[in-house]
C-alpha cells in the first residue's frame, strides 16, 4: 500500500516536472531571485499602527531609499519607519542599515544620528544643498523632514532649509523644475486624517471596512524650490500646481516626459484623475494629464493609482508608464506615443487581466534576467483586513507578481518559479531596486506594512552570461550631481536601449541612481547617449564590459 | 416556455461575467426564482441568502449551484464562484441550461487572471453552443490580452455576426466594436478605430467607455467637434 502510494506521489512528480521544467536544481532559469533577509546581519521590522489595521493612516506602510551615506561606493538602506495612532509623533524610529558587503549590513542609525521618530512614509534621495552628499527628505504624517548628511552623519535641518509641510505626507522626489542645477523638492499629500476623530467605518463591497478615501478631504501637493544652498521656498501656487483640485496624491516620478529639456511632474492620485504637470519653463507648469491620456485609463476610469514604474517598453526612447492599482481592476501600461500623448495598451503587454485580485504597490521595470529587455516587478497586499478570495475578492496578504519580457510582451512567471518568494504572501508595500552587492545586477528591498523588511539578492550577473553595464552620472555643474532627471540610452549593435535616472520611485521610495544594462551577445564597441536634466545631450564610449563607468560633465 | 432574464450588461471592461442571457426556466422552487430576480437586479447578495438556503437542502440543486455562481460572480467574488459552477459541472444530467455553467466559469477566471482555463471554460461552452457570441468575445479578450490582435479581431467579428439586428443586444454590439477599436489603435489605424467607436457609441450612446475612447481617438486625428461631443457624452454618462 505504502509502495503504491510513493509510486503515485513519484508519478506525480514526473508529471510536475514535465510541466514546469525546472525541478533540476543546478538548471535554474535565470529569473531567479533568492530572499536573504535572513542571512543580512539586521532585522527591521516595518511599524505602521496596529496589526490589523482600523484606519486608512495604517495602511500605507512605509517607504526604503537606497543610499551611499557614507560615500563607500556601496548602497546603504534608510527606512523611514511608521508609528501608531496614540502616539504619530514616536514611533520606533527610522533606521539606517550600512552596507558591509557581501549583503551583509549592520544598523547604523544611532551612529548616523538619526533620531527621526514622526510617523513617516515616502523618502527621496538627493544632494539638497550641493555639498555632494545625499541627503534624505521624507514625507510624514505632520511636519517633512530633511535630513542634511554631513559625512556619514545626518542633522535634521527642516526648520531652516523652509522644510516642514504638515499634511500627511506621502512620497517625496527631487527634481530641477528650473534647470538651474540644484534639486527642488515635490511632496504629494493625501487626505485630512485626525487620529484623534477617525472618520466612521465605510462599506466596500457589502463589508464593514475602515473608512476612506473616499468622504475624507484630498490636500493639494507642495512644490518647494531650492534657494541654492539647500534651504527651499513654496512655489506650489506661482509654480501652477496648485490650480489643480487638492487631490489625494500617494506617489510621484519625475523626468523630463516630452524631451523638451525641461523636467516634468507625473502625480499619481488615489481613486481621482493622475497629474501630468508639463513644464513650461520659467518655473510654471501646466496640468495636461487629461489632454495626454495619462489622467485615465482607457476606458475613461480614474484608478486608485499607488505605484510608477518607469520604462521603454516599445522602444521609442520615451518614458512608459506603469501605474498599480486596487483590486477588482488592472493595472495599467500608460505608452508614451509622442511625448504628448499616451495610450492605454495595458491588455497587449499582458499585464491586464492577471493584477484582477490584486491591490498593488511598488512597481519597478528592471532587467532582473540579463537576457536585454526589463522584466517589471509588482509588490502587493490589499489594505482591509477583511480581505479574503470568498469576501472581497482578494486576500489580505498577496503573492508579488513577476513579469518576464518576451518578445512584444510581458509573461507572467509562475508562483514560485523565480525563487520561494514569488510564491509566498506579503502585506508588500514599498521596494527599492539597485546592485546592493556590487555583482553587476539589479538585487530588490521590498517593505511589508508591520513586516519586515525583505532582501532578494540577483545574480543573474553571474549566471545569465550576459554582458552588462552600469552608468553613473557625476554633473558637477550644481548640486544635481547624480543627474537625477537624466536620460541614459546604450547603443549596442543595432539594439537600443534606454533609462531613466529619474525623481521618486516604485512607491513611496527611492532605488539607486544609476542606469544597468544587459547585453547579450555585446558588440567590441558600443555607445551611452545621454540626455541631462537640462536636455543637454552628451555621448561616451562604452569603455568595456561588465564594468560601472560614470559619465560627467 | 423559457423565461430569459437579461443580466445587466457590465460595461466595457467586462468585470465580473458576461451579459449572458440567463434562462430561467421555473425550477420548482420559487426561492431560486426569487433569487435570479434579485441577481437581474444587481442584488445578488440577497440571491446569494436564498440560494444558501435552498443548497443546504439540496446540495446537488443543479440550477441553484449556477445561479449562486453568478450571484457571486455579480458581487465581484469570482473566487468564491468558481466551487459552485465546478460543483454544478460535477453533477450528472444537470438542467438544459448547465451548459452555461462553463460560460460563467470562463469570466470567473478570466478575472482572477487565470487565462488558459478560461480559454478552456469558453471553448467548451462553444462546443455546447456554437453561436454562443458571448463565449466568442471573451475569448477574443483573451487573444487580446494576449497579443494575438488577427485572431482577437475574428472573434469580436464572429460576436457581431451572431448578434446582429438582436436589438436586446445591442450593448454587448457595442462592445464588440469597442474591442475592434482597442484592435485598431494597437495597429496605429486611427480612422478605423474612429469608424468602430462611431457605431459603438451608435449602438448603445450610454457606454461611457466607449465615448471616452471616441473622445480620445477624435482628439488624435484633429477632429475636434467630434472630440469635444464624445468628451461631454463620456461626462454625461460615466458613474460618479
Amino acid at each position: 500500500m505504502r509502495g503504491a502510494l510513493a509510486a503515485m506521489l513519484l508519478a506525480g512528480v514526473a508529471l510536475a516536472c514535465a510541466t514546469w521544467t525546472s525541478c533540476d536544481a543546478t538548471a535554474r532559469p535565470a529569473l531567479h531571485l533568492e530572499d536573504v533577509t535572513g542571512t543580512i546581519g539586521v532585522g527591521v521590522t516595518v511599524v505602521s499602527g496596529r496589526a490589523p489595521s482600523s484606519e486608512i493612516l495604517e495602511v500605507k506602510g512605509g517607504g526604503v531609499a537606497l543610499i551611499d551615506f557614507d560615500s563607500d561606493g556601496d548602497l546603504d538602506v534608510f527606512v523611514p519607519n511608521g508609528a501608531t495612532l496614540d502616539d504619530p509623533e514616536s514611533g520606533p524610529g527610522a533606521r539606517l542599515l550600512e552596507n558591509l558587503g557581501g549583503l551583509r549590513f549592520r544598523d547604523a542609525t544611532e551612529a548616523a544620528g538619526i533620531r527621526l521618530r514622526r510617523w513617516s512614509f515616502g523618502v527621496a534621495v538627493g544632494d539638497a544643498d550641493g555639498d555632494g552628499l545625499d541627503d534624505l527628505a521624507i514625507a510624514c504624517f505632520g511636519p517633512d523632514v530633511l535630513l542634511r548628511n554631513a559625512g556619514g552623519r545626518f542633522e535634521d535641518v527642516s526648520a531652516d532649509a523652509g522644510i516642514g509641510s504638515p499634511a500627511w505626507g506621502t512620497s517625496c522626489a527631487f527634481v530641477d523644475i528650473d534647470s538651474d542645477g540644484d534639486l527642488d523638492l515635490y511632496t504629494t499629500n493625501f487626505v485630512e486624517f485626525d487620529p484623534r476623530r477617525p472618520p466612521p467605518r465605510g462599506r466596500y463591497m457589502g463589508v464593514e471596512v475602515m473608512a476612506g478615501p473616499a468622504g475624507l478631504a484630498p490636500v493639494h501637493d507642495v512644490l518647494l524650490e531650492n534657494l541654492g544652498d539647500g534651504r527651499f521656498r513654496d512655489v506650489s501656487e506661482s509654480s501652477g500646481c496648485r490650480a489643480v483640485p487638492p487631490s489625494t496624491g500617494l506617489n510621484v516620478v519625475t523626468l523630463d516626459i516630452d524631451g523638451d529639456g525641461r523636467q516634468d511632474i507625473f502625480v499619481a492620485n488615489d481613486s481621482m484623475p493622475n497629474f501630468l504637470f508639463r513644464n513650461l519653463g520659467g518655473g510654471r507648469f501646466e496640468e495636461i494629464g487629461a489632454r495626454a491620456g495619462l489622467a485615465l485609463n482607457a476606458d475613461g476610469a480614474a484608478q486608485a493609482s499607488m505605484g510608477i514604474a518607469v520604462g521603454d517598453v516599445d522602444g521609442n526612447g520615451l518614458a512608459d508608464f506603469f501605474t498599480t492599482n486596487f483590486s477588482s481592476d488592472t493595472n495599467t501600461l500608460h505608452v508614451n506615443l509622442d511625448g504628448a500623448t499616451f495610450e492605454d495598451r495595458t491588455a497587449p503587454y499582458g499585464l491586464g487581466i492577471a493584477s484582477g485580485p490584486f491591490v498593488g504597490w511598488a512597481s519597478a521595470f528592471a532587467d532582473l534576467d540579463h537576457d536585454g529587455d526589463e522584466d517589471l516587478l509588482v509588490f502587493n497586499g490589499h489594505v482591509y483586513p477583511e480581505a479574503a478570495s470568498g469576501l472581497l475578492d482578494a486576500e489580505y496578504e498577496e503573492r508579488p507578481l513577476l513579469f518576464e519580457r518576451r518578445g512584444p510582451r510581458f509573461e507572467l512567471a509562475r508562483p514560485g518559479s523565480a525563487g520561494a518568494w514569488l510564491g509566498a504572501r506579503y502585506r508588500a508595500r514599498s521596494a527599492a531596486l539597485g546592485d546592493l552587492d556590487g555583482d553587476g545586477d539589479v538585487d530588490v528591498v521590498f517593505t511589508e506594512l508591520n513586516g519586515p523588511l525583505h532582501v532578494l539578492r540577483n545574480d543573474a550577473a553571474s549566471r545569465a552570461g550576459s554582458a552588462w553595464l552600469i552608468v553613473d552620472l557625476e554633473d558637477r555643474t550644481g548640486g544635481n550631481r547624480r543627474g537625477i532627471g537624466s536620460r541614459v540610452t546604450l547603443i549596442a549593435g543595432e539594439r537600443r536601449q534606454t533609462r531613466w535616472i529619474h525623481g521618486g520611485g516604485p512607491f513611496q521610495s527611492a532605488s539607486w541612481q544609476a542606469a544597468h544594462f544587459a547585453v547579450p551577445n555585446p558588440p567590441a564597441e558600443a555607445t551611452i547617449e545621454i540626455a541631462w536634466p537640462d536636455g543637454k545631450p552628451q555621448s561616451a564610449r562604452v569603455t568595456g564590459w561588465n564594468s560601472r563607468m560614470t559619465v560627467s560633465r | 416556455m423559457v423565461a430569459l432574464v437579461v443580466l445587466a450588461p457590465i460595461g466595457c471592461g467586462e468585470h465580473a461575467g458576461s451579459t449572458a442571457p440567463l434562462p430561467a426556466k421555473d425550477s420548482g422552487d420559487p426561492r431560486v426564482d426569487r433569487a435570479l430576480e434579485l441577481i437581474a437586479a444587481s442584488r445578488p447578495d440577497e440571491a446569494n441568502v436564498l440560494l444558501e438556503e435552498v443548497l443546504d437542502g439540496s446540495p446537488r440543486d443543479a440550477r441553484a449551484l449556477l445561479y449562486a455562481g453568478v450571484a457571486q460572480q455579480r458581487a465581484q467574488r469570482p473566487a468564491a464562484a468558481i466551487p459552485y459552477f465546478e460543483r454544478a459541472l460535477a453533477l450528472e444530467g444537470g438542467p438544459p441550461e448547465i451548459d452555461q455553467v462553463h460560460h460563467f466559469l470562463g469570466w470567473s477566471l478570466l478575472d482572477l487572471g487565470r487565462l488558459e482555463e478560461a480559454r478552456r471554460a469558453f471553448e467548451r461552452h462553444l462546443e455546447l453552443r456554437p453561436d454562443a457570441a458571448d463565449s466568442h468575445f471573451a475569448i477574443g479578450r483573451i487573444d487580446l490580452e494576449e497579443g494575438a490582435l488577427d485572431a482577437a479581431a475574428v472573434r469580436f467579428r464572429r460576436a457581431i455576426e451572431l448578434d446582429a439586428g438582436n436589438p436586446r443586444r445591442r450593448s454587448q454590439l457595442a462592445k464588440c466594436h469597442v474591442r475592434l477599436a482597442d484592435v485598431a489603435l494597437l495597429r496605429d489605424r486611427l480612422d478605423e478605430a474612429l469608424e468602430e467607436l462611431q457605431r459603438a457609441v451608435e449602438l448603445d450612446p450610454r457606454m461611457h467607455q466607449a465615448q471616452y475612447r471616441l473622445h480620445r481617438v477624435a482628439t488624435r486625428l484633429g477632429r475636434e467637434r467630434e472630440a469635444a461631443d464624445a468628451l461631454a457624452a463620456y461626462e454625461r454618462w460615466r458613474p460618479r
